[in-house]
């Protein structure tokens, strides 16, 4: 598991790479925390190159996403693999969550 | 019907995932039936290694075996030495606890609902002093 920041103005754009399980869902939690901690309140996650995600990940994302809210900043998803969109909409997260096809999309309504 | 025999480890379930994952592509299940069948037995034995044996202070093993039935079933079984406990006791969110805005959202309890969800048959059986969870899932004709 890799987690990659870049900047874009106001927005940080992380990057998540391989899975996102039981053994590596704190280590996700944790980077993502440490942008919010330092600062970063609009959030673009992107998870291109996330192959498997499991319910220990979905619970580091509800924790991320509520943390997020909590500090009226905004968060958006994108570019989620095809079996990893079916897990977020099974769990309901598709209509919780701000969920985009592209990183522009998810960009756009973060800088919004 | 052979086994494959992982320690109860969380380190375990990667390359169980993997097994399950090669066989559902060998029975040419799809990718997504595939991916949910995997989920499944991940969420159910990583339940099994934490609650099953770690918070008891035990040790052992998930073993594994994965077979195509007579009735074209994709069928996984998962066996383990810890305590007795049938998944399906879980009380898991129904369609309106998963409606809950964010900041209400309880964080747990996916797992299981996910598992339960993702194939067409969930079996929970204690057998002498095991632990029986199996999974199927229906193949094409």
């Amino acid at each position: 598991m890799k987690v990659t920041a870049t900047q874009e103005g106001s927005v940080t754009i992380v990057a998540i790479e391989g899975k996102i399980d039981t053994d590596t869902c704190d280590d996700v939690e944790a980077a993502l925390l440490a942008h919010i901690n330092k600062g970063a309140k609009r959030l673009v996650i992107d998870l291109a190159d996330v192959t498997y995600v499991s319910s220990a990940g979905l619970r580091a994302v509800l924790i991320v996403g509520k943390k997020i809210k909590s500090l009226q900043g905004k968060m958006a998803f994108c570019t989620l693999r095809p079996v990893i969109w079916d897990v977020f909409e099974a769990s309901g997260f598709t209509s919780i969550l701000t969920v985009c096809e592209t990183r522009d999309g998810a960009l756009a309504f973060c800088q919004g | 019907m052979s086994a494959t025999r992982f320690p109860a480890d969380l380190a375990a379930l990667a390359p169980l995932r993997d097994l399950v994952k090669q066989r559902a592509d060998a029975a040419g299940l799809s990718t997504s039936r595939g991916y949910r069948l995997m989920l499944a037995v991940d969420e159910v034995a990583t339940n099994i290694v934490l609650h099953g044996y770690q918070e008891n202070g035990l040790e052992g093993h998930l073993d594994v075996s994965v077979e195509v039935t007579e009735d074209n079933e994709l069928v996984v079984c998962l066996e383990d030495d810890a305590v007795a406990f049938d998944p399906r006791s879980l009380e898991g969110p129904d369609a309106e606890d998963l409606s809950i805005p964010l900041e209400e959202r309880d964080e747990g309890g996916l797992g299981i609902m996910l598992a339960m969800d993702g194939v067409d048959r969930f079996d929970y059986e204690r057998v002498g002093e095991r632990n029986r969870n199996t999974f199927a899932v229906r193949l094409k004709e």
